[in-house]
């Protein structure tokens, strides 16, 4: 699939592969932090 | 791959020590109700929700640099390690402040230094400039920390961050005055004194200039708002003026007839005048500058800047008393008096400690009872 960039296609799929990490890794803090209880909400 | 275990490297003892100090600081385990503690600012995290998510945004924050990184080299590395780090940091910087994530702020700070540093590294390094230049641009930059801390002391929103840039700042301040006033240290000052002039590198000129400017206008800002006292702003002006002279001093000859000595317990090596006139300079300096961290959290009610105060000034009574003493006097009585020192100086320093945290205590409940 990548393969037509020139470059070595495994390459490009690890750094999808880190990307995705990234992406779901941020999700998942931003989605906890919404479930902090109302009684914290002064101190952010 | 050499590069990303580098900066792995890099983060990994500041947020060590920074761990070892909080740990001090607290002085106490569990966490409580931001209501029901005076000084809920130090908690890592308010809740468990608090914890895993910015754990999370940390691991995002890593996770993005390692990606940049990786895309950098499949495309035949565009840009330099030094642009990924600063990249990623001011990004972490951007998103711990829209996110008020404690953890990632810390890591981001370190990461911009660390992108500082490196860049000064190269332009020193091109045109042999004196290496007081780097030394001073990272003082500042502590200095800026503790500035900037004070200022966010005033949002109940941005307490938390006050403490990661008082710490930072107060840390590197501390240790660099420590290590100037050993013999190895004093070393250093001739070791980083020689070279070209700073004025053959315009980059360096406008780093120093600008972290000078903003300084003064953060240290100026938090007096005139009363977040900084006037004492505290002549000190840190004091630290400035100290700090910035080093990168205008031609070489230093700090040991007598060039004979240079970098072992703390050896007497080979004997100070000349102006290694002494050092020696003298940065001792004053640390012991005042302890005092004054500990006055400076009594006259806040900050218990944790008196522990963290009486912490260093005991490391550093019994660090100059090994220093100054060791081949001074007879091994069995050095043994006995260093005994008898650390009974004394520990009986001491934890009473007087115990007193004015008492008295903090006293006075913040007397407060809340009016």
């Amino acid at each position: 699939m990548f393969g037509g960039f020139g470059y070595n296609p495994f390459l490009f799929t690890s750094t999808l592969l880190l990307i995705v990490a990234t992406l779901i890794t941020f999700m998942t803090g931003w989605v906890v932090r919404k479930k902090i209880p109302p009684e914290f909400k002064d101190y952010y | 791959m050499y590069i990303f275990f580098a900066i792995l490297s890099m983060l990994f003892w500041p947020a060590l020590i920074i761990g070892i100090i909080a740990y001090f600081m607290r002085r106490r385990r569990g966490s409580s109700h931001p209501k029901d503690d005076a000084e809920w600012y130090l908690q890592f995290a308010f809740s468990r929700e608090d914890a895993v998510s910015q754990l999370f945004l940390l691991l995002a924050f890593f996770f993005l640099g390692v990606t940049l990184l990786s895309l950098n080299s499949d495309m035949g590395d565009p840009a330099s390690w030094q642009t990924i780090l600063f990249i990623t940091s001011a990004v972490g910087i951007v998103g711990a402040y829209v996110l008020r994530t404690v953890y990632t702020l810390a890591f981001s700070l370190v990461g911009l230094t660390g992108w500082w540093v490196a860049e000064a590294a190269t332009w020193i390094d091109g045109k042999d400039i004196k290496v007081s230049a780097l030394f001073s641009g990272c003082m500042l930059i502590a200095l800026l920390l503790y500035t900037v801390g004070h200022i966010h002391e005033k949002d109940i929103k941005l307490k938390r961050f006050s403490a990661v840039y008082l710490v930072f700042g107060i840390m590197a301040v501390t240790f660099a005055l420590f290590l100037f006033s050993t013999k190895p240290g004093i070393g250093i000052i001739a070791s980083m004194t020689k070279g070209n002039s700073i004025l053959g590198s315009w980059q360096l000129i406008v780093s120093l200039v600008v972290f000078s400017l903003a300084l003064i206008g953060a240290a100026l800002y938090a007096a005139s708002q009363r977040l900084l006292s006037v004492v505290e702003l002549l000190v840190v002006f004091a630290l400035f003026l100290l700090f910035v002279s080093t990168v205008f001093l031609p070489p230093q000859v700090v040991f007598e007839r060039g004979v240079r000595s970098y072992d703390i317990f050896s007497s080979g090596g004997a100070l000349s005048s102006t290694g002494v006139l050092w020696a003298v300079v940065y001792n004053i300096a640390i012991f005042l500058e302890l005092l004054g961290l500990i006055l400076s959290g009594y006259v806040r009610r900050e218990t944790w800047l008196v522990n963290i105060g009486a912490l260093f000034l005991f490391l550093l009574i019994v660090v100059k008393y090994f220093d100054w003493f060791f081949t001074f006097l007879d091994k069995s009585l050095f043994f006995i008096g260093a005994g008898i020192l650390l009974f004394v100086v520990g009986w001491f320093m934890e009473r007087g400690r115990r007193y004015m945290i008492a008295n903090i205590k006293g006075r913040a409940s007397l407060t809340q009872a009016q």
